[in-house]
């Protein structure tokens, strides 16, 4: 097998090139995006680098204590951000989304390196760390999208719900369609991606597989588990997150809490 | 039953503070007290933003009051379950929300649990004075005033003994309004169902009769009969 070619540290600068050509496009437009593109490619640098390093070591020292460590704070950072994209604040969200995260991530990436791929040792990094950093970014998203569009449908449709409550329907009735669509809202993404992957792109974990000298074969095998666990983690999470966030808005005697929605 | 039961009250509501204005991030009522006899039709009225709908919900819990009681056959509105409460004292909103489909599927859009015969939808829209061809028609293609009505027959599937409306005739047109009012008054008059209705509209307080609270600033400032209370208002105007 020929030997994989490294990228030297001055043709890494020379990818700049790209985006200068990407500043003088937004410069002679007048898009003003010139800033947020220095400041975006800075951090890809840093971020990545200091993520390559951090792996560096992670791979090197070997333990469990430190590769669950690592998932946790990527677990933290999920759930973050994704109550950060949600358009209202609700009390306790980040709560919330911590937890369904934690279910819904932890049950497939068990399920993926366990059970399919039978990771030995069961927390050799080098497989956890990026399958869990895939199934938790996914799972992030799934939750933000259903929350955000379960809060959207329930201000535009308010007083249809308050009909359902006020004809005795309990909180839960009055609010499933809204919460049907806002977990169809979060799952139909990875349904898609499902439906397109291959035509016209190769995803990225199939590519940086092939790049360093996988068989195709291999990294087809693994593309088809990664996009089944990415949609079972998105339909978990999202599912578990919008359960908790519709009892949030509602109390124990079925009462819309308004002040959360309007 | 004794005179003394016959003269129990059927809602009291006693030093009641809290409810939510519309935007609900303001407390409204400050000490409302009142009392509804079974049978009987009250109006409450008063300027906007006086806690007039704020009050109307917490009669069906839609919310809870911060301070004070408020009672539904001498037991307080906690004692009761929630969704069996609210099919009892039945909040009709202000504005009809219709689902997709023919009125049929409006009516039988029900809680769990709950299961209607036909003869009882056609009863019902008999009621609020729609006849039976309306069960096939499209529900979002009726007019202001036979959604309104339809929303009021939807409640009156539930059995309530105590209809709350919300201005239940702000968006109509004067003939669509008429045929509300005289659907409202039947089933006061005729059978004997006890009503909470809050409007700003002198004609609808008027038709109703009975007794009017006016509500200012979250207080009950005064009570008139009908008559008085409608003339009043046509000056206000």
């Amino acid at each position: 097998m020929k030997p994989i070619i490294d990228v030297g540290f001055v043709h890494l600068l020379l990818a700049l090139v790209l985006v200068l050509l990407v500043i003088a496009i937004s410069h002679r437009e007048r898009l003003g995006l010139e800033r947020d593109l220095v400041i975006a490619t800075a951090r890809t640098f840093l971020q990545l680098f200091v993520v390559g390093y951090f792996l560096i070591y992670l791979f090197a020292w070997d333990r469990w204590e430190f590769v669950l460590l690592t998932l946790i704070v990527m677990l933290s950072a999920a759930s973050w951000i994704a109550v950060g994209r949600l358009k209202q604040p609700l009390p306790g969200a980040r709560w919330i989304a911590m937890a369904s995260l934690v279910v819904g991530s932890a049950i497939t990436l068990a399920f993926v390196t366990q059970v399919i791929i039978q990771v030995e040792p069961w927390y050799d990094p080098r497989y956890l760390i990026p399958i869990g950093g895939m199934i938790l970014g996914n799972a992030m998203t799934g939750a933000a999208l259903a929350g955000e569009r379960f809060q959207g449908e329930l201000r535009n449709r308010v007083e249809e719900v308050e009909t359902l409550l006020a004809l005795g329907f309990s909180g839960m009735e009055a609010t499933r369609d809204l919460y049907r669509s806002a977990l169809r809202a979060a799952m139909i993404p990875a349904i898609n991606a499902m439906l397109a992957v291959g035509i016209v792109q190769l995803p990225g974990m199939m590519t940086g597989q092939i790049l360093s000298g996988t068989s195709p074969l291999i990294a087809v095998k693994y593309q088809v588990v990664v996009m089944l666990m990415i949609t079972c983690a998105v339909a978990l999470s999202a599912f578990l997150f919008l359960h908790l966030v519709v009892k949030r808005y509602l109390t124990p005697a079925h009462q819309l809490r308004r002040q959360l929605i309007l | 039953m004794t005179i003394e039961e016959a003269r129990e009250p059927i809602l009291a509501c006693r030093e009641v503070s809290g409810g939510y204005t519309v935007d609900a991030h303001r407390e409204v009522l400050k000490a409302v007290s009142f009392q509804v006899q079974a049978g009987e039709c009250l109006s409450i009225t008063g300027p906007s933003g006086s806690g007039k709908s704020a009050l109307l919900r917490l009669l069906n819990r839609f919310d809870d009051p911060v301070q004070g009681e408020i009672r539904f056959r001498k037991k307080p509105l906690q004692a009761y379950d929630p969704l069996e409460l609210r099919r009892r004292i039945a909040l009709v909103l202000q504005n009809p929300v219709m689902f997709h489909g023919t009125v049929r599927e409006n009516l039988l859009r029900r809680p769990a649990g709950e299961h209607l015969s036909e003869s009882a939808l056609i009863q019902a829209l008999a009621e609020v004075g729609l006849d039976r061809s309306f069960l096939d028609r499209n529900a979002m293609e009726l007019s202001g005033g036979e959604k309104q009505r339809l929303s009021i027959a939807r409640s009156l599937l539930g059995g309530p003994e105590i209809l709350l409306l919300d201005e239940p005739t702000s968006a109509l047109d004067s003939r669509s309004l008429h045929l509300v009012v005289d659907t409202i008054t039947h089933l006061n008059r005729v059978k004997g169902l006890t009503l909470i209705v809050v409007t700003h509209q002198a004609e609808l307080i008027h038709r109703l009769g009975g007794r009017v609270l006016f509500l200012e600033g979250g207080r009950i400032v005064r009570e008139e009969g009908a008559e008085k209370a409608a003339r009043f208002l046509e000056e206000v105007e």
